[in-house]
């Protein structure tokens, strides 16, 4: 396996911010996220970050086309971009969770322009977990912890040095251009870390196609107050709501926001009917779009088991501890 | 087309939102640009009797001479605006119905010449007319005010999301004030002023008023957990919407 040492890293990364824009993690205050590389920045490869890279395909606000009005009516989307964008140090299950939003906006007859765009400049370079933290569980959601499936590039930790190997077209490119910078190791890939939160997540499926009508939703939706910082941190929430801002009286431009389905608003229609009134059937249609509704339509889990949610919930809310509760419920045939 | 005609009225309050109002000096040309502001005492000496397109009212309502006033403004506005907090929900003259005293009390114990005087409970202005726009927060966001004249003139309903508080600042990436043990009213009280106290460290005082759905009697029971006494909590809920029976939750939770 290729390899660079740890001391060789800022030299290899300032020779990958040649190939395009690199993000890196970074920690600033309490919170860790991607960042664009600069030679003196603080690289935090120890956890995952607070922040999912979720915003650098899928940003919390976009502009979709600025439009005019006048003796002709005009529509202008902004110019794509042409630089590549290449993320560095992206856990596993983050890489699962962009699998995931490449199913909701490249397949089944709608593909969204916008994603695809970046989507398509988007070089994804993987570092396999070797310590799992007390909130993960994606061995559980069907991710390997080591090696990314998805990733362009997987880098595995071997104490001391890096390992690469590259998975795609677009990995064997990049590779090529910092091939002077590796060398031959003779190290294995690491093992799988232990996990301290075991989830079961055997039969969930088949359980809550048949609990769409049950008193635990009640149960575990009496303490969300609604506040969407899950929805906002998960790698995989892709809701959004368009609006439009008239900048002046005949022309302004239309944009999209992050929007979350745990607030009242999210599902209120025309005419004040509202299909999820309660933070109940909320609670219930996050859970089962997690659990239920994705694997139904895509054969995968919306939730990658990154832990997010269950770190940052003021509220104390447990999608792992919902897993685990299922196991007492019993259904009937 | 003819400009719509603006007219700006005070009840009990401290005139803060209608200073909102001139303090929008980037945009506040074009403003009168599009709009006749035909009565707006505070900022005009020549003022025209209605009727009016646009009425904004600020303040509660706190007397029977206001109560008159009030009806007549509604008669001769198309559209009219509860601006600020006092208007929308009673605001900080509301404290007054529940401080546990008489009217003539109060009067007595505020004034000195009470002859002339004669209180009642201060309410929001949707107490007694009907209301077609709100504009929340003490003072009121300049920000959705302008929203609020935009949309009017293109004769669409301005985005006002009730969502709470917290939804802003969740995409602030704020850390949470109640987890730090400090008290914060966000988690009840309605988005729009882009949570500013709490991205400032300091807990949201709910002047907005309740968010949609919100769980007051819960985040009450959170105060207490986090060392606030049974008054203080009353106090919370009670200070800008109190007259509302979301924050009554609140206030009658404990």
């Amino acid at each position: 396996m290729k390899a660079v040492s740890k001391e060789k890293l800022p030299a290899l990364l300032e020779e990958l911010a040649k190939e395009g824009t690199l993000y890196v993690p970074s920690s600033s205050g309490d919170m860790s996220r991607f960042v664009p590389w600069k030679s003196d920045i603080q690289i935090d490869l120890d956890h995952n970050t607070t922040m999912s890279l979720k915003g650098i395909l899928f940003p919390q606000t976009e502009v979709l086309y600025d439009y005019k009005f006048g003796e002709e009516n005009t529509v202008e989307p902004p110019p794509p971009g042409s630089e590549k964008i290449i993320v560095f140090g992206v856990r596993p299950c983050d890489v699962q969770a962009i699998r995931c939003l490449d199913e909701v906006f490249l397949t089944r007859t709608y593909v969204d322009s916008y994603y695809k765009e970046k989507r398509e400049r988007l070089i994804i370079i993987s570092l396999g977990c070797t310590v799992a933290e007390d909130t993960c569980f994606c061995k559980d959601m069907g991710v390997n912890p080591v090696e990314a499936e998805g990733a362009d590039m997987v880098l595995f930790d071997l104490d001391g040095e890096y390992g690469f190997e590259e998975k795609t077209d677009k990995g064997k490119e990049i590779a090529k251009k910092i091939a002077s910078q590796l060398s031959e190791t003779s190290k294995k890939k690491p093992e799988a870390p232990s996990f301290s939160l075991q989830v079961n997540s055997k039969g969930i499926v088949e359980k809550l196609q048949k609990m769409f009508e049950r008193p635990i939703w009640e149960e575990v939706s009496q303490k969300c107050i609604g506040c969407n910082t899950c929805a906002y941190l998960c790698p995989t929430c892709h809701c959004f709501d368009i609006n439009s801002k008239n900048t002046e009286a005949m022309k302004g431009y239309k944009y999209r926001t992050w929007d979350a389905c745990l607030g009242k608003d999210y599902a209120l229609m025309a005419g004040g009917h509202d299909v999820r009134p309660s933070k109940v059937e909320r609670i219930r249609n996050r859970y089962l779009h997690k659990l239920l509704f994705f694997q139904e339509r895509y054969g995968m889990f919306l939730c990658t088991g990154c832990g997010r949610c269950l770190r940052e919930c003021p509220a104390g809310m447990n999608i792992a501890g919902f897993i685990n509760q299922l196991e007492g419920v019993t259904v009937d045939g | 087309m003819a400009k719509p005609t603006v007219a700006f009225f005070k009840f009990s309050s401290c005139a803060g939102c209608q200073l909102s109002v001139l303090n929008l000096e980037p945009v506040l040309l074009d403003l009168v640009g599009t709009i006749d502001i035909r009565y707006f005492v505070m900022a005009k000496r020549e003022n025209f009797e209605g009727p009016y397109t646009i009425g904004f009212v600020e303040g509660a309502v706190t007397s029977p001479k206001e109560l008159l006033e009030l009806k007549k403004i509604r008669e001769e506005c198309s559209i009219l605006v509860a601006m600020g907090s006092c208007a929308c929900h009673g605001g900080l003259p509301s404290i007054k119905n529940y401080c546990g005293m008489t009217q003539k009390e109060m009067e007595e114990k505020v004034y000195t010449e009470l002859w002339d005087l004669n209180s009642i409970p201060a309410y929001g202005i949707d107490y007694y007319v009907k209301v077609d726009a709100y504009l929340r927060g003490c003072p009121m966001d300049k920000g959705e005010f302008v929203e609020l004249v935009k949309s009017a003139l293109k004769g669409v309903n301005p985005l006002f999301r009730n969502h709470s508080i917290c939804n802003e600042c969740k995409l602030k990436e704020n850390n949470c004030l109640l987890l730090q043990g400090i008290p914060c009213m966000g988690p009840v009280t309605a988005a729009g002023c882009g949570a500013q106290c709490p991205s400032r460290g300091r807990g949201c005082e709910g002047c907005r008023g309740p968010a949609s759905d919100c769980n007051a009697a819960s985040l009450a029971r959170t105060f207490a957990d986090i060392g606030l006494s049974k008054d203080d909590v009353v106090r919370k809920f009670r200070k800008y919407a109190g007259n509302t029976p979301e924050f009554s939750k609140g206030a009658e939770a404990l």
